[in-house]
């Protein structure tokens, strides 16, 4: 009984103090962080010629499919569009997720909602520098196949062997 | 920090020295079914059953003149791969509405029993020829398949090589990955003369990669085979070391799988990511990778490795060595536009022409990768595309640069835009004039009657950038500080304002000639003792002595044993390398015997 009477306070405690900063129950637990990812892309730092651009994202999934991409431009170039795409392995045609347009600033930041996690994302990036404008496509892994088996040999010879 | 060092040094040529030690020790991996080789000789089957054909190829029988026993079939393989060419024709890309059936040159074969899978011993070597043609005997009634194998060891020339293609399966751990190759249906030896044909696919259909995509191993390895046979008429014997080449459709831009196409440690290792980078048709970017291999194995290239744009202020190692890497593929392929493709259907492409540059805004100078692959492109390259470009060197004296001056340089020194000038020089002195006036184009040795390996004279330090500043410029020239065994500490200033860990002033290089050969001291001490970490390589030519990379505070303390000659240092701040905004600092340094 008094459980319960801790449990009625607490839930009154929490629906007020979301009522007086403007945040409901449901909007409090949609932000609620389920997963993160972080990184570079390009992520190799040796690198082909001709990569200006040098990209950091932070991906972040909330509660009810709702997605975050912080997307920071830190190198040379400035950027005109992201779109941001799904793309899993037996995609074959990409599913537009999100974009923005013209003008960006340097920390850009896509919302969207995701009902399947797909295994990467692939950012399409559009940008300006010395007066001509090109185009990148970026990888941005989501999940990765731990348990893939990579196979590696013992001895050579060792063939794929694929059938013609 | 000390992890953390380490972990930046696979990124640096001894760096992936050290990896490539823990992974050969850690190498084992997981089962193989390859078929184990066995004795050239065995008896082919007695069948004589129907014709079964391969699917992508075509087996005919034709007529018996060319076999001269009924005992004996020959069968004359001819075997082709479909080749995607690059264009930025109208826009940058893979251009699938026009490929091209290229003969897979040079390529290696088995051909084995088709029931107990034993190799059949063959009367000629089982490669194929530079149309992509081998003829074969078999006997009458052989019922037999046909591996071909993505690997090539053939000389031509001056020069020989030993390249494989490997499917490492988006990995980026060095491991024994399988070899491609693909296997006929059987064969069987009913006639005086067989054909067969097989063309390996690209996999687009479509305006898709729907198929598997056999023809992008070979596509890389002629690449590769071209690149050598580049040298072929040099007169320069060059015995090119075994190749690896790790392709995969897996192989991705991203932290998960390889990251990009780079070399490292004597291979290469290749993007094949569809809609996103592939890099198994772009011509120049294998051909960059492979001049990589190439100066890293004969040559000399101490570069520092990591990202690099053309326009920005590199150090001069990196400028030198990324800038010839790409003048070369141009060279190499006859064509001056450097073409990269990538995106959605491989229909992005950038592009950077060697020998106008492209309209780029950079400032010109030693350190800029693009007045680097202008100055070679034009010293090598046919055309007199200006008033300056007068100069037409052949591949005779290109191999003799790389593979004879440039290696038997003074031990003093590391590879750089100079270093590759003298040995131009040396190796034409009547074009001497011509060449300095190409290199004044690009702001290097401005106003110079001549070069040396030390850059000694050279006065632009990256002035007319925006971000340049006086202490800027006194952290960059001269390019070699020199320092002496037992003099006075030496003041070396080091800066981030053109970018990090690899650009311009952020790191100094120094030079010292030993004497008598003993046990000596280096101390390098930051003017701040409560800040910096600083660092200090050693080296003698292309060989990493020995370095110094304590996580001590404000100061680092070496002590190595040197045999009489010269040597370089690569001294530097950790700090100011992967710091934030450090700016600017300085450095004492000493030389001492102990």
């Amino acid at each position: 009984m008094i459980s319960l009477f801790v449990n009625v306070f607490l839930l009154v405690v929490a629906l007020v103090g979301c009522a007086e900063i403007g945040t409901t129950p449901e909007e409090l637990n949609s932000k609620q962080v389920i997963w993160s990812v972080s990184g570079e892309a390009p992520s190799k730092a040796l690198q082909k010629p001709g990569h200006p651009l040098r990209l950091g994202y932070v991906v972040t999934m909330f509660q009810q499919s709702l997605v975050e991409v912080d997307l920071s431009n830190n190198g040379r170039g400035n950027v005109l569009a992201y779109s941001l795409e799904a793309k899993s392995e037996s995609d074959r045609e990409p599913l537009v997720l999100a974009g923005v347009q013209t003008p960006i600033e340097r920390k850009t930041r896509l919302s969207f909602s995701l009902s399947d996690v797909p295994e990467r994302f692939v950012l399409r990036v559009d940008y300006e520098l010395d007066g001509a404008v090109h185009q990148r496509s970026y990888s941005i892994p989501l999940r990765t196949s731990k348990n893939r088996d990579i196979r590696t040999c013992n001895e050579e010879p060792c063939y794929r062997d694929d059938p013609i | 920090m000390e992890r953390a060092k380490l972990a930046f040094l696979t990124l640096s040529r001894i760096g992936f020295l050290l990896a490539f030690s823990l992974l050969l020790a850690a190498c084992g991996g997981g089962g193989s079914d390859s078929p184990a080789p066995q004795a050239a000789g065995a008896t082919p089957g007695s069948s004589t059953g129907t014709q079964a054909g391969a699917t992508s190829g075509s087996s005919t029988a034709s007529g018996s003149d060319s076999a001269d026993s009924d005992e004996t079939t020959m069968l004359d393989l001819s075997i082709a791969f479909e080749d995607v060419p690059s264009t930025c024709r109208e826009r940058c890309g893979l251009d699938y509405a026009n490929p091209i059936s290229q003969p897979a040159r040079f390529i290696n074969f088995e051909v084995f029993d088709a029931e107990s899978g034993a190799l059949v011993e063959l009367s000629s070597p089982p490669q194929t020829d530079q149309e992509g043609r081998a003829s074969i005997e078999l006997s009458r009634g052989a019922r037999v398949k046909v591996r071909v194998i993505a690997s090539s060891q053939a000389e031509r020339g001056s020069v020989s090589w030993d390249i494989s293609v490997r499917d490492n399966q988006g990995s980026s751990e060095r491991a024994q990955y399988p070899l491609y190759s693909v296997v006929t249906d059987t064969i069987v030896a009913d006639s005086p003369s067989l054909e067969q044909s097989i063309e390996l696919p690209s996999g687009w259909l479509d305006g898709a990669y729907v198929n598997r995509r056999d023809a992008a191993p070979f596509a890389v390895l002629d690449r590769m085979i071209r690149s050598a046979e580049f040298f072929a008429e040099s007169e320069t014997n060059l015995a090119l070391p075994s190749l690896n080449i790790f392709w995969s459709v897996d192989n991705r831009p991203d932290e998960t799988s390889i990251g990009t196409s780079f070399y490292a440690d004597g291979d290469l290792w290749i993007l094949g990511d569809a809609d996103v980078d592939t890099d198994e048709f772009d011509d120049h970017v294998l051909a960059h990778e492979w001049v990589h291999y190439l100066l890293d194995r004969m040559s000399k290239d101490t570069s520092t490795g990591g990202a690099h744009d053309l326009t920005e202020f590199l150090d001069a190692r990196l400028a030198y060595s990324e800038g010839i890497a790409t003048a070369l593929s141009c060279l190499m392929l006859n064509d001056s536009v450097y073409l990269d493709t990538f995106g959605n259907s491989q229909s992005q492409g950038f592009g950077f022409d060697c020998e106008t540059g492209s309209q780029l805004a950079f400032v010109p100078g030693w350190f800029s990768e693009a007045s680097i692959i202008q100055l070679i492109y034009d010293i090598f390259d046919d055309s007199r595309d200006g008033d300056a470009d007068t100069v037409n060197l052949d591949r005779i004296a290109l191999a003799d640069v790389l593979f004879g001056k440039m290696v038997n340089q003074d031990s003093g020194t590391a590879s750089t835009i100079y270093s590759f000038l003298s040995g131009v020089i040396e190796a034409s002195p009547q074009n001497e004039q011509s060449i300095l006036a190409l290199a004044d184009q690009q702001a290097i040795a401005v106003g110079l009657s001549a070069v040396d390996v030390l850059a000694t004279g050279e006065t632009n330090a990256g002035q007319s950038t925006e971000d340049g500043d006086a202490s800027e410029i006194a952290s960059i020239l001269p390019l070699y500080e020199p320092i002496i065994s037992g003099d006075s500490a030496k003041e070396v200033c080091l800066t981030d304002g053109f970018g990090q860990p690899n650009k311009l002033g952020n790191r100094r290089l120094m030079r010292f000639v030993i004497e008598n050969s003993g046990s000596y001291r280096i101390s390098v001490n930051s003017a701040d003792p409560e800040n910096g970490d600083p660092d200090v390589y050693v080296y003698s030519g292309n060989q990493l002595v020995n370095l110094g990379v304590s996580e001590q505070i404000g100061t680092e303390i070496l002590d190595v044993e040197l045999n009489s000659g010269a040597y370089w240092m690569d001294v530097h701040d950790y700090d100011l390398l992967f710091g934030e905004g450090a700016g600017s600092t300085c450095q004492t340094v000493a030389l001492d015997a102990i």
